[in-house]
């Protein structure tokens, strides 16, 4: 079922046009990944899906509801971790979650339960009484994201999370997207970290300008640009000991290259095949020295498409 | 030239006439009479084109001078020295030459008061005759150029439309060899199979009824000749067609080359990948998208230089138009880009505009 569904969505600033005639439609269940460099439109669209800025043109239907005919129904369905931090930093943790949580409704009982199993999500039920002002970075965020979903949203919506935390932080929240979306919640996740999208985004848009340039699963929007993949081998032992016929007949490889040091093999995009071309270095008592991988990633995509990177 | 010194002499002339009623105003018609001597030998000497004849004038008036000099007014002797002058000039190109021969004059008034009035208004009317000399002969200098320059365009012109019909003429030439060379084909190829086949059916006409193993047999060979003739005429129009990854990236080239001819903005294309995936119409979509970019660049980048650069990847055409110029920190609609975004967009497509480092337009297009 459609979750998120937007229609030529366009907002203007002036005279910039931050979101250009966006369409969109998110299934529920995904781990949807917005993809863009700083400024190209992904926090404008999401704080419009959000109800914090106004449709200039297009709409916006959440399960199926307009967000502007039918508002509180929308956002009782979402949770926001924002891009900047909002908490209260004189209400101890457990306060927080349960302000954010009683403003969807939550009372009593149900309110302390809930506000404990986010906390205890966010991996921060030991920190229940303190007080914020002290957190790291990481773990404000953490509990921001434990305020968001307190009350159990159909859709989570992270806007870069991750910016300017520690990397143990940082996995810590990717793993809690991936828990969270086994739990049942649909995710929208913006970010311009490459790496991250491609690692628990089910499927990615990528932005630029305010538009979405390309749509798809991470392996589909590789294979836009290249349908190769290309492992380089380094060996130390001499070069006589390999076969390329051998190598040839591993499943999916198209090409063998060899200098005096590196084997160069080219294989199809869609067959997953490492491991048994390792395996035929190690049978054979190949030493190896090292092994590249040349796959395109998410940044070649975007670098192939625009001529730009995602990161200056 | 003639302007000035004119102007001069009037001038002297009014300051004569002026002395002149404040004297005593003697033997007026004498002096009237010779004034106008003198006006009229030295405005023909103007109007006359023949050499010879102005300087005759020219004498004349300075001999009426001298005369009335002498006899009539002496007062009419500064004006001498703007007839010497030019009777002069014709003779020797230092300047310096020119006030020696207006010492001569001097003599006659020598003694009378009116020497020093004289030399002021001699050295007056020198400079005023050598400044508009040098004005004079830069101005024939530069209408002289001027000439020059308009023979040349003439010429340029001339040889660019001797240029361009003998481009038409090279294109009709190559049409013709064109046909010319298909005619024969077909006429090599297809025509002596027709003509063979015919003779075979006729003759398997002839010999149906009395041996109809045979006529089959000359049957069977027509149908196989008939079937070779179909396979070159094939393989003929294969070659003629060109393919139209060369029609489209000859097109594009083509606009840049003209662009370049008509702007002075250096232009480049560069192309990789399997340009035979790209379609008509796609390859109709990124000429159009050029062009406006083109017209863009020309109206708002001040660029130098635009690179054009085709790239086909696995499931995507990427054509990009980029500038080296100013760039656009705002990108407003509006500048024939609405129009490209309608055009990519009717074939499943993306526009990206780009303005933060010179301007760039790309095109995706899928494959």
């Amino acid at each position: 079922m459609c979750i998120v569904k937007l229609e030529q969505l366009t907002k203007k600033f002036g005279e910039i046009t931050a979101v250009d005639k966006m369409t969109l439609e998110i299934e529920e269940g995904e781990i949807f990944g917005l993809l863009g460099p700083n400024g190209a439109g992904k926090s404008t669209a999401i704080n419009m899906i959000t109800g914090l800025l106004t449709i200039d043109k297009g709409s916006i239907s959440i399960l199926g509801k307009d967000i502007r005919k039918d508002k509180k129904a929308a956002k009782s369905n979402i949770g926001i971790v924002p891009q900047d931090i909002a908490i209260y930093e004189d209400l101890t943790s457990l306060e927080n979650v349960k302000f954010f949580a009683s403003l969807y409704g939550l009372r009593g009982k149900a309110l302390e339960e809930a506000a404990l199993e986010a906390l205890e999500f966010a991996g921060l039920s030991d920190k229940k009484k303190d007080f914020p002002k002290n957190f790291s970075g990481g773990m404000k965020r953490r509990l921001n994201i434990a305020c968001a979903i307190a009350h159990k949203p159909k859709l989570i919506i992270m806007d870069e999370p991750t910016v300017g935390i520690d990397p143990q932080s940082r996995n810590h929240i990717l793993q809690s997207v991936k828990k969270l979306n086994d739990m049942g919640s649909t995710i929208i996740y913006t970010s311009h970290y490459m790496e991250e999208v491609e690692e628990i985004c089910t499927r990615i848009a990528i932005m630029d300008h305010g538009k979405v340039i390309a749509l798809g699963t991470s392996e589909e929007l590789k294979n836009l640009i290249n349908d190769k993949d290309v492992v380089e081998v380094t060996i130390s032992d001499p070069m006589s000991m390999v076969s390329k016929e051998k190598i040839r007949e591993i499943s999916g490889v198209e090409n063998v290259e060899t200098n005096e040091i590196t084997v160069k093999i080219t294989s199809a995009m869609e067959v997953a095949n490492l491991d048994k071309i390792i395996q035929y270095f190690v049978k054979n008592n190949i030493a190896i020295k090292s092994v590249e991988s040349k796959t395109p990633d998410l940044e070649s995509v975007f670098l192939s498409m625009t001529g730009r990177k995602l990161r200056d | 030239m003639e302007n000035w010194m004119i102007g001069t002499r009037l001038i002297i002339l009014l300051y004569c006439v002026l002395c002149y009623f404040q004297g005593n105003m003697e033997n007026t018609a004498m002096v009237v009479l010779f004034m106008l001597i003198y006006i009229s030998a030295v405005t023909s000497a103007y109007i006359f084109k023949k050499a010879v004849l102005k300087r005759c004038l020219r004498i004349l008036s300075i001999a009426v001078l001298v005369y009335s000099a002498l006899y009539v007014q002496q007062l009419y002797i500064l004006l001498i020295s703007a007839d010497i002058y030019e009777l002069a000039a014709d003779f020797t190109a230092d300047w310096r030459a020119l006030p020696v021969f207006a010492v001569l004059p001097g003599l006659i008034i020598s003694g009378s008061g009116l020497i020093m009035e004289y030399i002021a208004v001699s050295l007056l009317v020198l400079l005023v005759f050598l400044i508009a000399q040098t004005h004079a002969k830069t101005v024939e200098k530069l209408r002289k150029a001027n000439e020059d320059l308009r023979d040349r365009i003439e010429d340029l012109a001339g040889k660019l439309n001797a240029g361009s019909e003998y481009e038409a003429h090279l294109r009709y030439l190559s049409q013709i060899e064109e046909r010319n060379s298909i005619a024969q084909s077909i006429h090599d190829k297809v025509g002596h199979t027709l003509a063979g086949s015919i003779i075979q059916l006729e003759a398997a006409g002839m010999i149906m009824e009395k041996d109809s193993a045979k006529a089959g047999e000359l049957i069977r060979n027509v149908t196989g000749n008939l079937k070779e003739g179909m396979e070159s005429i094939r393989s003929t129009l294969r070659t003629i067609k060109p393919a139209s990854e060369q029609l489209g990236i000859n097109r594009l080239k083509l606009i840049l080359e003209e662009f370049t001819l008509n702007n002075s903005i250096e232009t480049s294309l560069s192309f990789d990948g399997r340009l035979d995936v790209i379609t008509h119409v796609q390859w109709r979509i990124m000429t159009d998208n050029v062009k406006e970019a083109l017209t863009n660049a020309l109206k708002y980048s001040s660029a130098t230089l635009i690179e054009v650069r085709l790239e086909v990847m696995n499931k995507l055409i990427k054509l990009e138009v980029k500038d080296n110029g100013k760039g656009a920190s705002e990108i407003v609609n509006g500048m024939g880009l609405s129009g490209m975004e309608e055009r990519t967009g009717s074939a499943g497509g993306k526009l990206i505009v780009d303005g933060t480092a010179g301007f760039s337009v790309i095109t995706l297009l899928p494959v």
